[in-house]
This record gives structure tokens, sequence and C-alpha cells, in this order.
């Protein structure tokens, strides 16, 4: 099988990485090496920021109606490349075809709104603040911006922040993961038949010395980051060290709650889609199921049913419901959680360890799993796993569920299952995490919407794609008038 | 087999989309019909609505809920080449189709893709009237 090496793009160039560190990049659903990824260093890392910084005035003073086209034009490009992208994610990241097609149309979400920038970012305006003096506000492009992007979503996340940095007039630079960098070479292949002046889009491969190089450049203005929480603080303490806007997505641990009066069928199916989709490798997955009152046994074994049912396979298979997860690191990891349940008490009621993949013997599967009798002292309750195991929680009432909500360092998500306007109303008000479902199992906000947690789940103030990353990626210039 | 998520679904209509359009393609390459208009007009529907599964299958995200559909058999409604052979068996392959569509329509809790199934479903049966004409 021919295996591909990952280029960085740099001024619309297409650049072979010098550095001489590299990683391999598997299929996790077979193990397969399918290529190749050097790390740039901090020098090729510059030359991308330098290309962005000098493309900037230009691209600044480009009207927004062009820019708006670009985003038309890359819309149209990105659909007819649409199931290219499909496959190639699903290759390097293990999920699903359904779960890829998911994750690259959410992405193109992001440059449909996009394509509205010229409405997006208009500013505002008063005659006779005083007399004879007005007032005009502007919504200004700020020049170079970063994102730094995580392996589990390859197309998705990148395009949460390059559509909007770029819309806005700023220039842009992307490190992907380099555990999957190859959807971005197709992304930035369809990126280079847009035509772009040279420099307003970049791309460099690499590990932590291009991170560094982009958090520590006087040339970069701000940074976009998701990923573990450990390393989105990291991201947020130095971006903030070296002046930078930033906005760094961590970790979570989605509590959902599950009310007596709750919908079974629909809720079940809600919780086994959030916990097990995308192999439980997403920041909005479920993970403590609290089951409230005596709700708990009908819906423990409804759960049970529907997990076991669901067909474990390679991603690129049509029929796969659930993939493998991205590496043996995250196998081992996730192993090492299912025996920590074990050894802390919780009641392994569903085991998905040792699964059996056909064609995937050397790709890194670790079936449906859930614990029963979980308690919020346990560290699988308190800790995020990244990997398709849920708990289930059972709480005498709603404020006793409530209260474990309460004590839980990440804000990322919250989700109730109930009947009840008062319940979900409440849930609502309540909810620590930002980001709230009423009767949903992933309570993603689309691409017009804000996205993002709170507490140990995001650092920073403004958040990624809906209006708040306007306002991330523009400044605002109050000009006062007087003319003699 | 039951086809019991959306892409099953949506896979399997674009197969058996591109099925019909190869069988009309083999009849009138075979024959003098007198019928060849229409069955020119039954097959371009044909490829039609493939694109427009195509695109409803790229636009609808169902990946966050795994289990939207009801089961559907897919044997019920399977297309077999070996036994379309000419003219005559069309009505025949069309009115298995529109049944598909039909029945696909119920099952997906999508409007706008129930609309397209049903709106497939319905020209399937008026171009059966138009080859009975």
């Amino acid at each position: 099988m021919e295996t591909k090496i990952a280029k960085n793009y740099i001024n619309g160039e297409w650049v072979d990485v010098a550095g001489k560190e590299s990683q391999k990049v598997l299929n996790p659903s077979t193990g397969e090496i399918i290529g190749t990824v050097n790390l740039s260093t901090a020098a090729e890392t510059d030359k991308a920021i330098a290309a962005a910084k000098a493309a900037f005035p230009e691209w600044r003073a480009t009207p927004p109606v062009t820019r708006a086209r670009y985003m038309f034009k890359l819309k149209t490009l990105l659909e007819e490349r649409f199931n290219d992208l499909v496959k190639i994610c699903s290759m390097e990241a293990g999920k699903t075809l359904e779960e890829s097609r998911g994750e690259v149309r959410r992405g193109i979400e992001v440059v449909e709104v996009m394509s509205g920038i010229a409405s997006l970012m208009k500013g505002q305006a008063m005659e006779d603040i005083a007399a004879g003096l007005d007032c005009m506000a502007y919504r200004q492009p700020i020049g170079v911006f970063a994102a730094v992007c995580p392996f589990n979503f390859p197309v998705m996340v990148p395009l949460w922040f390059l559509p909007p940095a770029i819309a806005t007039g700023n220039t842009f630079v992307l490190k992907p993961s380099e555990t999957v960098p190859f959807s971005m070479q197709l992304t930035y292949e369809i990126l280079d038949e847009l035509n772009l002046p040279p420099g307003v889009v970049n791309l460099v491969n690499g590990g932590k010395d291009a991170v560094n190089a982009i958090l520590q450049s006087p040339d970069v203005n701000g940074v976009s980051f998701v990923g573990s929480t450990p390393v989105a603080k990291y991201i947020y303490s130095e971006s903030a060290k070296y002046g930078k806007r930033v906005q760094s997505l961590g970790g979570a641990k989605n509590f959902m709650l599950v009310m007596p009066d709750a919908n079974l069928a629909g809720t079940a199916n809600a919780l086994i889609g959030s916990c097990f989709g995308c192999a439980g490798q997403r920041c909005l997955a479920g993970s403590n199921v609290v089951a409230v009152g005596d709700v708990h046994d009908k819906l423990r074994d409804v759960l049970l049913e529907k997990a076991k049912a669901l067909k474990v396979g390679i991603a690129t298979d049509p029929s796969s419901q659930m993939g493998a997860l991205i590496s043996k690191k995250a196998y081992d990891r996730v192993n090492h959680y299912i025996e920590l349940g074990i050894k802390e008490g919780a009641k392994l009621i569903l085991d998905g360890r040792g699964i059996k993949v056909p064609g995937g013997e050397n790709g890194f599967f670790i079936g449906p799993t859930i614990f029963d009798d979980v308690t919020p002292d346990m560290t699988i309750a308190k800790e995020e796993i990244f990997g398709p195991v849920f708990n289930i929680l059972r709480a005498e009432d709603f404020e006793q569920a409530m209260s474990w909500i309460d004590k839980c360092p990440f804000a990322n998500a919250g989700t109730i299952f109930t009947a009840s306007g008062k319940w979900a109303r409440e849930f609502g008000y309540r909810l620590p995490a930002t980001m709230c479902g009423i009767n949903i199992g992933i309570a993603a906000p689309m691409s017009f919407f804000s996205f993002g947690g709170a507490r140990n789940s995001f650092f920073g103030d403004l958040k990624a794609h809906g209006s708040e990353s306007i306002d991330f990626y523009t400044d605002r210039k109050v000009i006062s008038a007087r003319w003699f | 087999m039951g086809l019991a998520s959306f892409s099953a679904i949506l896979e399997f209509a674009i197969g058996e989309e591109k099925k019909a359009a190869d069988f009309i393609s083999s009849i009138i390459g075979n024959s003098n019909t007198p019928n060849s208009e229409t069955l020119k007009k039954i097959q371009s529907e044909s490829e039609k609505n493939k694109k427009n599964l195509q695109m409803i299958l790229q636009e609808n995200v169902t990946e966050m809920v795994m289990e939207p559909c009801e089961e559907i058999d897919e044997k019920a409604f399977a297309l077999d080449p070996s036994i379309l052979k000419n003219e005559k068996d069309l009505p025949g392959a069309l009115e298995r189709q529109a049944a598909f569509f039909k029945s696909a329509s119920k099952s997906i809790n999508l409007k706008e893709v129930k609309r397209s199934f049903d709106k497939m479903s319905e020209r399937k049966i008026s171009l059966i009237g138009e080859i009975k004409k």
C-alpha cells in the first residue's frame, strides 16, 4: 500500500517539511501505516506566520462581499469533494462513514454561515452623539490568527476557525493534529483551488515545537485550541503571557440526567448515540448517566440491550455503527479506566474489552462498555475517559443529581431527559455547563450559535463559531468625528 | 437484511436507482421500442433521483442519533437484474421502487427527506402510467 507524506502549505505553495522528527500515521481500524508526518521546526512555523503577516494588509482591504464570494466558492468545492473528505476522515480517525459525513457537514455549515460575512461584520453608527458629532464603530480584522486542532474531528474543528478568521479579513495558520494530518491536506488542496492571495491560509504540520512557535510569536494575534484540559490550560496561559487573544477548549465529563418521567425509548437512543458515537472520543460525549428516582432498572435494561446490538467495525464499512479508538495509547488508557472502575467497586455490566472485529485484528477497538452502581467519588465518574465507556449512577432525586454536577470541575455540556417543563427549566437554569440539552443526547450548538464550555472545559472569553467568533476575530474601532 | 440506518436506506436507494438506469439503458440499446422517448425519460428520472439522493445523504447529519429509522426489509424492495429482461419487466420494477420510497418515507423522521421520497414514489407511479398508455 502506498503511503503518503504530509506537506506544509505556506504562502500559497506546497512545501516539504524539513524537520527531522517524524511520526507514522495509522489507520486506527487496521493498525496499518497510511502515511508519515514530519514535524515542522519552529523556523518553518515562523515562515508560515511571516507569510500570513505579509498577506494581511491586502487581505484586510479586500471588500467583505468579495471575501464572502470566496466562502461561497469554498462551500461549492467542499461539496464536490465531500465523499473524498469523508473517506479520508474515516480512514485516519477511525470513525464510521456516518460520523465522518456528520462532521464534514458541520464543517461546511460554518462556511455557509460565514458566506454572510458582509452582514455579520457590520458595525454601528449614530449621528449627533453630541452637537455636530457623529460616532461609528467598525469591526476591524486584527492580523494573524492560528488554530491548534485535535485528532477527534480532523475536518470539523479546523473549519470552526479557518472560515471565520479569513472571512473577517484576518490571515490564518493551521496546525492540525499530527495523528490525523491528511484530512487537512485535502482541505488545503481545496483551498488552493480558491486562488486566495498567497499567505492568507497556511498549514503547518508539527508537534510541540510548532505550537510553541505559534504561542511565542509576536506576530500571531490570537490562538484557538481544542484538546485536553491540561494542554488547553497551557495554551491559554502561554497565549495570555504573550498578549494574544485565546479561545481554548478543554476536556469534559458530561452528565445526562434521566428523570422518572422521561420517554425511555427516545432517551435510550439519544444516550447510546451520545455515549458511543465517535467511540466516545468527543467532548460532548455522555459519560455519567444519572438515573433519578425509580427509573434505574428499566433504563439500565434498555441501554444494555441497545448497546449490545451496536455493530462495532472497520470505519469504512458502511454497516459499522461504532469505530475504533484513535491509537494504541488511547486504547491502553481506556482499558486502564475500565480496570480502575472494577477495582473501585463499580459493576461492569457490559465489557467491551477483547472485542473481535473482522479485519480489525490490529485495530484499536474497545466495544461498548457500561458500568452500573457507580458513585460520584469513583475515579471513573470524575475523570474524562474519552472512550466508549459510560457510567450509570443512581440519584435519589433531582437535587442530589444537581449536587454531583455542581461539584464536577468540568462544565462542558449536560442533558436532562424528562417530560416535565419544570425540571427542564430548572436544569437549564442551574447547569454550570454552557451547552445544555433537553431530551437531546449531544447538545452540540450549530454553526450559528457559539460552542464552548465553562470551568475546566474552556479557557478564554469568546467561544468558537456563531456570533462570538466574529467578536473573537475582530476588534471594534470607535471613531468619533466632527467636521469643521 | 434490514436497512436500519439513514445512510443504509439512502445508499440502498442510490444503488437501486443505478440498477434501474442500467436496466433501462440495456432495453434502449437492445430493442426498437416505440416507447424509446418514455424510456429515456424514465432513465433520466433515475439519474436525477440518484443525484438528489446523494445530496440528501450528504446534507443530513444523522450520526447524532444512531437508530433514527424503523427497519426496512431490503429483500422486499431490491431489484434483481437477473430477472429484469425486457420492457415488460419495467412496470414491475417501477412499482417496486415506488413502494420502497413510500416505505422509506414512513421510516425516516426528517420532513424534507420524507417529502423527497414521497415525490419520487409518486413520479415512479406516474411513469408506470405513461408506459402503459
